[in-house]
């Protein structure tokens, strides 16, 4: 992969310190919604997994040997998983929502234990992604953020829907769980160079726009609109 | 898969979310237009029933103090009167006549007046003839009792298609515009007119040549424009739509529009 290749997807990671920059401007990193409260979870976890991999692959690129650092995406996905079980346990207001989100945990439980028995979220210097949780991961998110878009249509709640944090939240989470199914099924099909340059490309973009979309959720944390779901 | 096709298949899956996105937040928004103006309707109607409901309670009140002042008021002048017959006969000193006629003028105005306010307040007229005759049978007493010039133009056979609760809120509406005339305007001269303007919508129009009025100013003055809130109120009732040019130059002309 090229050097600006690389540097541009390193890019797109930092663009998490966007939405932290945005909530600590509103003073909304740990407001009293839950839901927001996930969300910065869900950042911190990011932050964290960014703020170790990053120098390996700074490393990495001035050619210096450096460990693997598939293992913390792995395990950044797993974790950030089941905080977005969480918001959507937030936002969703059906009766049936417990029943659904605790389904979606144990079937993604299921997929991460079963990745237990290959070493890609045992063996720190593993070079091999969990693609099939990562698959999971993307239908399961998918499945609820068309639920809630479902649920906001019913409701019709909010006044003005694009100035409602959580329209944008969920948005960014349907476009870059929409694009990370093609993307990990380049990757984890053993896709040849030039294919899986491309897929971490789009990633990195899927990326940015997430970051982005939870920027404008946490600008819009603030708005009177915010109330609709309590 | 070659690069190309990953590129499309990257880019498809692009524009198909884009466009869900901008497709949702635009029916989104369709939607909650809908239902915001369904809901603005429903206030209307119930603004509507509630306003209605009041002019009933106020009917239903008019209709029993005419009763009152009918039956018992008016039975009780009835009686005086007679009472008062019967004296005169026994009366034979020419002065006590004389007063004792008086009194029986007086007590004759009473029971008139009595007739003419227990009449004003149930339209009997309306209920047994329809909305012409009603207005036509008021607007004759006007003219009699007060000597003004009262005309009363219409277009209208005896099936002119108004309900029941339209007829009375014309017919209401009349009363009080002509009131306002006497008393306030100081006009000579009215003139009604009830035309159909097409097979939809019915006009009324009343024009006085009194001095006018301002609209705002007396709906500001605390208490005062009560009558012309009631026109209002019983315009919105029916669905209508009043309209006003008044000065003093030439007086005041309401247009009432009624939908059939």
């Amino acid at each position: 992969m090229e050097l600006a290749i690389k540097f541009f997807i390193t890019f797109t990671e930092i663009a998490l310190l966007f939405p932290l920059f945005v909530a600590y401007r509103n003073r909304a990193f740990w407001p009293n919604n839950l839901t927001l409260k996930l969300l910065a979870y869900f950042l911190l976890v990011s932050f964290i997994q960014i703020c170790i991999v990053t120098p390996h692959d700074i490393i990495n690129y001035n050619g210096y040997d450096s460990p693997n650092t598939v293992f913390y995406y792995n395990w950044q996905y797993v974790i950030t998983a089941y905080l977005k079980l969480g918001i959507y346990y937030t936002l969703l207001t059906s009766k049936h929502k417990k029943f659904l989100i605790l389904s979606f945990a144990v079937i993604l439980t299921g997929f991460v234990v079963a990745e237990f028995r290959q070493d890609s979220l045992t063996f720190y210097n593993t070079g091999s992604f969990i693609t099939n949780t990562y698959l999971v991961v993307n239908l399961l998110v998918i499945t609820l953020s068309l639920i809630y878009a479902y649920q906001q249509l019913q409701d019709l709640s909010v006044e003005n829907i694009t100035k409602y944090p959580f329209f944008w939240l969920n948005a960014g989470f349907l476009v870059y769980h929409f694009g990370s199914i093609f993307v990990y099924s380049f990757v984890g099909n053993g896709a040849n160079t030039e294919d899986a340059t491309i897929a971490w490309i789009v990633n990195g973009l899927l990326l940015f726009i997430l970051y982005i979309t939870i920027s404008f959720a946490y600008y819009y944390s603030y708005s009177p609109n915010l109330t609709q779901d309590s | 898969m070659n690069t190309l096709g990953t590129i499309l298949i990257l880019s498809l899956t692009a524009i198909v979310i884009a466009i869900f996105i901008v497709l949702f937040v635009a029916y989104y928004n369709k939607k909650q237009s809908k239902q915001k103006m369904e809901l603005q309707a429903k206030e209307v109607e119930l603004q509507q029933s509630l306003l209605l409901n009041s002019l009933e309670v106020q009917e239903a009140e008019q209709k029993r103090i005419a009763r009152d002042l009918h039956d018992e008021v008016g039975a009780l002048l009835s009686v005086t009167k007679m009472s008062l017959n019967v004296l005169g006969r026994k009366i034979k000193d020419d002065t006590l006549s004389k007063d004792l006629l008086k009194s029986k003028k007086l007590l004759e105005d009473s029971i008139a007046t009595v007739r003419r306010i227990s009449k004003e307040l149930i339209p009997s007229s309306l209920e047994n003839f329809g909305l012409v005759a009603a207005i036509e049978d008021f607007l004759n007493q006007v003219k009699q009792s007060t000597g003004l010039s009262v005309n009363f133009e219409t277009d209208f056979l005896e099936d002119d298609n108004l309900t029941k609760n339209q007829e009375l809120m014309l017919y209401r509406i009349v009363q009080e515009l002509t009131n306002n005339a006497i008393k306030h305007s100081g006009a000579t001269q009215l003139e009604v007119s009830l035309s159909h303007l097409s097979a939809e919508q019915v006009k009324l129009i009343f024009f006085d040549n009194g001095s006018g009025f301002n609209a705002q100013e007396i709906n500001e003055k605390s208490g005062g424009g009560l009558g012309l809130k009631n026109i209002e109120s019983r315009v919105k009732v029916i669905s209508g739509k009043l309209s006003i040019v008044s000065n003093a130059e030439i007086g005041s002309r309401f247009n009432i529009i009624v939908p059939l």
